[in-house]
């Protein structure tokens, strides 16, 4: 039955581009926005089993290559660890002599996180899009734009949020961009995303002499994410200072793993700070950078890569 | 020989099954940049199998599951898969062959043709990457990882379908060309 045939292809392509176009023009509120975020977290339960499957194989996978680690990797992975627990020991004296001199002038420590913690329970169904899922949402407190972090750094930005879950557009995502800056040189850029799974930070000024380790912070303008978080480490520069076209790849810090604790960041103690010195009474986390006090900037300059970090339910 | 609810029984486990293969599998199986679409895969692998205009209802749906299930605008994947679908219905009756090989070519073919009209609707609606970009890193990568899937699953939805179907809903060259 051609006409048929015909008939429903119509009624479906139309069907299709109707909502596709609601779906453009409508906000993050809307009503194709909801039904997706709501069929995201109902799917949630089923998308975690394949997430504890990837951790426990992941888990066998590390445990497989400790035990064919050889001598020499021993060595290595020992030695090293005798480096980092000199550089702990270093690092907390400074962190000590820090917190006495904080005192002695009067202020806060502003490298303390607050936020809520939650795991990866699942990730992108598709290609084209780098997100993961946590089991934390709007009734912990989570809201869209809020940073979230792993262990050891930023690993992306909150997108969308239900009750019971939110989903978290990663750093790696094409569509993914953070304001940052060079610990070193204190020049900023943004650090995005791309389909080949790198970071690129871009927009750096052709003049800043930008060296691999360089370290990358979160600068917290434009209020997209809080300030002074660990993204990465400048893994290579493709070009010259002077030449406008280069290319900074830069390493993450951390990446997402299935079931990992994450925090979402509701503020930093440096945004506690600003609004206490302001006045202002709103904990939106996007409010984190709304100026920074010359007292605080000239107290943190080379501690940046140190923080502690604390929990509130 | 079989009865009429044998393609809805047929369609309904295949669609099920991508589903769930798309939620559960599909993340954790990525090869580089390339993911699986196990649904795209099976709306293209039932509208060579079971042809008709209740396939495109099929291919409607699993697209739409697809974009509801992940991050990408509502009704892209559900228009991809409508057109996709109508293409390869059209090419396999057109081509009049129904051997195995050829509707290996039609799936391939369809596989590319989905996944290059996904990318350029995504770039229509804003996706900031190249084209050269999108070719390389998404669109080359998840085909030919869709294609070694559709490999192995393609036979078998065949096999089934042709357990079901009534002999005269397998469309020859003898019985003409009706376009869509």
């Amino acid at each position: 039955m051609p006409m048929t045939s015909r008939v429903v292809f119509g009624v479906l392509l139309l069907i299709s581009i109707l909502l596709m176009t609601v779906y453009a023009r409508e906000g993050e509120d809307g009503v194709l926005h909801s039904i997706q975020d709501g069929v995201q977290s109902i799917m949630l339960p089923i998308s975690s089993v394949g997430a504890a499957g990837e951790a426990a194989l992941d888990g066998v996978g590390q445990g497989i290559t400790d035990l064919t680690a050889d001598p020499q990797t021993l060595s290595g992975l020992r030695e090293q660890n005798e480096q980092l627990r000199a550089m702990v020991a270093q690092s907390e004296e400074y962190r000590q002599e820090a917190e006495r001199l904080q005192e002695l002038l009067n202020l806060t420590n502003r490298y303390g996180v607050s936020g809520v913690s939650a795991h990866i329970i699942g990730r992108s169904t598709d290609a084209w899009n780098q997100t993961v899922s946590i089991d934390v949402g709007s009734d912990a407190g989570v809201k869209t734009g809020m940073t979230v972090m792993a262990a050891a750094g930023v690993i992306g930005q909150v997108a969308s949020v239900t009750p019971n879950s939110a989903q978290v557009r990663l750093l790696s995502d094409p569509q993914s961009g953070a304001a940052a800056l060079l610990q070193s040189s204190r020049a900023e850029g943004i650090v995005r995303g791309s389909l080949d799974g790198l970071l690129y930070l871009e927009n750096i000024s052709a003049d800043t002499d930008v060296q691999a380790g360089d370290v990358v912070l979160t600068s917290g303008l434009g209020g997209s994410y809080v300030s002074g978080l660990l993204i990465g480490t400048v893994a290579r520069v493709e070009g010259s200072p002077g030449d406008a076209s280069r290319r900074i790849l830069v390493t993450p810090n951390s990446t997402a793993t299935s079931m990992e604790e994450v925090t979402v960041v509701f503020e930093t103690n440096s945004s506690n700070s600003n609004r206490a010195s302001s006045g202002s009474s709103s904990s939106d986390a996007s409010g984190a950078t709304a100026g920074q006090s010359s007292s605080d900037e000239a107290a943190d300059e080379g501690a940046a890569d140190e923080y502690d970090e604390t929990e509130e339910s | 020989m079989g009865s009429p609810s044998r393609p809805w029984i047929l369609k309904t486990v295949v669609a099920v099954i991508a589903v769930l293969a798309q939620i559960i599998l599909a993340p954790y199986i990525t090869i580089g940049p390339a993911e699986p679409n196990f649904m795209a895969i099976a709306a293209i692998a039932i509208a060579l199998a079971v042809p008709g205009y209740s396939s495109y209802g099929f291919s409607f749906g699993l697209g739409l599951g697809f974009d509801l299930l992940g991050g990408g605008p509502v009704g892209t994947m559900a228009l991809t898969l409508v057109v996709i679908n109508a293409l390869a219905v059209l090419a396999y009756r057109m081509l009049g062959n129904d051997t195995l090989f050829m509707s290996y070519v039609i799936l391939f073919v369809g596989l590319l043709a989905m996944e290059l009209l996904y990318g350029i609707l995504l770039l229509a609606f804003g996706f900031e990457v190249s084209f050269g970009a999108m070719l390389v890193w998404r669109v080359l990568p998840c085909t030919l990882y869709n294609c070694l899937i559709g490999l192995a699953l393609y036979p078998v939805i065949r096999h089934f379908a042709k357990k079901g179907a009534p002999t005269d809903s397998i469309p020859t060259a003898s019985v003409g060309v009706h376009g869509l």
